[in-house]
């Protein structure tokens, strides 16, 4: 097997399978963890409050928003398309239909999906330059966070080129950018359980215990 | 500073202490700032970046990684940063995104400095002895505090002769506990408390002995032994009086 | 708060009048955002003043006044950076114009009078028992009998 074949076949299923059961245990871990240390939220536990935090966080309706609604929706759109172009990319559910299970599902509009990768890399290094000028940004930034943004950014960037063809036919970025897209999409994968990512699932652990530390101070946030 | 102060023995002291959601927070703070203008300390210091919320609970990751050298220098700045930067508001976490509630990993920052490196505000260590050998924290004892009481109703009796503070007294509905500053500096806070109870003809008693100070002193640096004492206290005293309700002044 | 909320609301306290003076109110963090009584703190501020003008961010989401966390306590080691602070409340109590502050706790209150004195303000910081006990109408058989009627007791 050549090592485009490889990184083509097992090497996506390792990190599928990586990315799936490392969240499923991050989760699993935290909520075994929480069950311990934080009996506090379990005792006072409701629904009512998660998910009326949700419903305020995970659409631009909260006090955060009406704070600095620009930069908001700029990471809104930036997480949106995180999430939606590697579900939703044809060339993604191609992949899905030729593999032994023959899944297929609804695709993005290409014209869409060009322009939300081009979100995705633009907003991406908007905030790599936003952490490298702004006084706050600079003070906190660690340099695992940029390297995190510049990692995530990669496998849109690759891909853009890899779809469109920018940088034309031949030589040698042209000619294996379906290899760098694979294997930077691979690596991110198999990062987000075990770095900084794990916000992708943690979100949902952290916003909840809060939410429930203040609702059950008798208010929704 | 204290000999106790090593590295080990403060990563030991936070290690079972860090409950499920602070690791999280520690771990997924994206340093994204967005806690800066919700603190009141950022604005009026002209948005000064060491005042962002993230910034302050830098000590435990520091700590933790064992990366740092612990010296005076060190437990000072973490120490400024704990005391004179935080309020343990926890408006910042009103505001995160993540819900990261920094006033609580302050707290614990607190807790490590008092407990491990035995460094504490002068005027929280002196309420804490208070605390822990009279049960309040202005160093009052039993007897001045009924004194107090009678003075007060004695002084009152011109404009509200029928004006009564039970003490002590069982079956009640409420339990009415003050803050400590009042009997020593502030003895109207109980006459008008009084004036409204016997107005509206409320069944309520103080405690003469203990639990009768609600204020909770050694909550901010963290003595959660002390802390849970003074909680202890002032329940028993509504087992014992067969209170229904604990009012608080306020 | 709670319970003078309740009596006032119950109409269990009545009052002679309503404070005149614009009043604004302080939300204090361990009663408020901790302890998840904005609403009745607001209310009992509204039944007791003409003209109550609340503060910016009035309720969960208000700022601390600075001396939260012990820091009045801490005394004079902890002043300067607490009057500093303070001086995003100092501000937002000038802005609601507000003559008279209830402040329904014993920390914010030294805050906010310390505040007062440092940012002239030109206000009265109150807690909310000392208007009431001044404001409210005294049943009769709590007043002296010279003044009143002898059988009114009880
Ligand atoms: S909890 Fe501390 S850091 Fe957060 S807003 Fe309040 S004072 Fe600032
Ligand atoms: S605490 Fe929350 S708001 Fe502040 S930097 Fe971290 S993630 Fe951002």
């Amino acid at each position: 097997m050549d090592f485009y074949a490889f990184v083509e076949g097992p090497l996506t299923w390792v990190a599928i399978l990586t990315f799936l059961i490392g969240i499923v245990v991050r989760g699993i871990l935290y909520y075994n963890a929480s069950k311990k240390t934080d009996k506090m939220i379990h005792k006072y536990f409701s629904w009512k409050w998660v998910f009326s935090t949700y419903a305020k966080w995970l659409l631009p309706n909260n006090v955060t928003f009406k704070k600095q609604p620009l930069y908001y929706l700029t990471v809104y759109l930036f997480h949106i398309c995180i999430v939606m172009l590697p579900v939703f990319a044809y060339q993604h559910i191609v992949m899905w239909e030729m593999s032994r299970f023959g899944w297929s599902w609804i695709s993005l509009p290409a014209g869409l999906a060009k322009w939300m990768t081009l979100a995705v890399v633009f907003i991406g290094l908007f905030l790599i330059g936003r952490r490298a000028i702004h006084p706050d940004l600079k003070l906190l930034t660690k340099s695992s966070d940029y390297l995190l943004l510049a990692l995530t950014i990669l496998p849109f960037l690759t891909g853009y080129l890899a779809a469109h063809a920018t940088l034309g036919t031949t030589g040698f970025l042209a000619e294996n950018m379906q290899l760098f897209h694979m294997l930077s999409g691979q690596l991110m994968l198999i990062l987000i359980p075990f770095t900084k990512l794990s916000h992708a699932v943690l979100f949902f652990f952290s916003r909840g215990a809060t939410a429930v530390e203040f609702g059950r101070r008798g208010y929704s946030m | 500073m204290s000999d106790k102060a090593d590295p080990q023995t403060m990563a030991d002291f936070f290690k079972p202490r860090l409950n499920a959601r602070f690791k999280t927070w520690l771990k997924i703070c994206a340093n994204c700032a967005l806690c800066a203008d919700t603190c009141h300390f950022y604005l009026a210091n002209d948005r000064k970046p060491e005042m962002i919320p993230a910034y302050k609970v830098r000590f435990i990751n520091e700590i933790l990684k064992g990366k740092v050298t612990i010296d005076d220098d060190y437990l000072k700045k973490m120490y400024e940063t704990v005391y004179y930067e935080c309020n343990m508001c926890r408006r910042c976490a009103l505001y995160c995104p993540f819900g990261i509630d920094i006033g609580l990993m302050v707290g614990l920052q607190r807790a490590m400095l008092h407990n491990v490196a035995d460094i504490q505000p002068a005027g929280l260590k002196s309420a804490i002895e208070s605390y822990k050998q009279f049960g309040n924290q202005m160093s009052l004892t039993q007897e001045d505090w009924v004194d107090t009481i009678e003075w007060t109703l004695e002084e009152m009796e011109d404009y509200y002769p029928t004006l009564d503070i039970p003490i002590d007294k069982e079956n009640v509905d409420l339990l009415y506990t003050v803050n400590a500053r009042e009997p020593k500096f502030y003895p109207q806070d109980i006459q008008e408390a009084a004036i409204i109870f016997n107005a509206v003809g409320e069944s309520w008693t103080v405690p003469s002995v203990d639990g009768w100070d609600d204020t909770n002193l050694a909550m901010f640096c963290g003595d959660l032994g002390t802390s849970k004492m003074l909680v202890e206290k002032t329940f028993k005293q509504a087992e014992k009086l067969k209170a229904k309700r604990v009012a608080i002044t306020e | 708060m709670e319970l003078y909320h309740d009596y006032l609301a119950s109409s269990r306290i009545k009052l002679k009048e309503k404070v005149k003076v614009p009043t604004t109110l302080q939300d204090p963090c361990n009663v408020i955002r901790s302890g998840g009584l904005a609403e009745k703190n607001q209310k009992l501020a509204e039944m007791l003043s003409e003209d109550f003008r609340p503060m910016e961010y009035q309720g969960n989401y208000n700022y601390c006044c600075g001396g939260g966390g012990g820091a009045i306590p801490m005394g004079p080691e902890m002043r300067p950076y607490r009057v500093k602070c303070g001086k995003v409340k100092a501000d937002q109590i000038r802005a609601t114009g507000a003559k008279l502050v209830f402040v329904p706790c014993h920390n914010c209150i030294d805050a906010i009078r310390d505040l007062n004195k440092v940012y002239d303000l030109g206000i009265k910081a109150v807690h909310f028992k000392e208007v009431i006990a001044h404001n409210m109408i005294i049943p009769d058989h709590m007043l002296p009998k010279n003044d009143q009627d002898q059988d009114k007791e009880g």
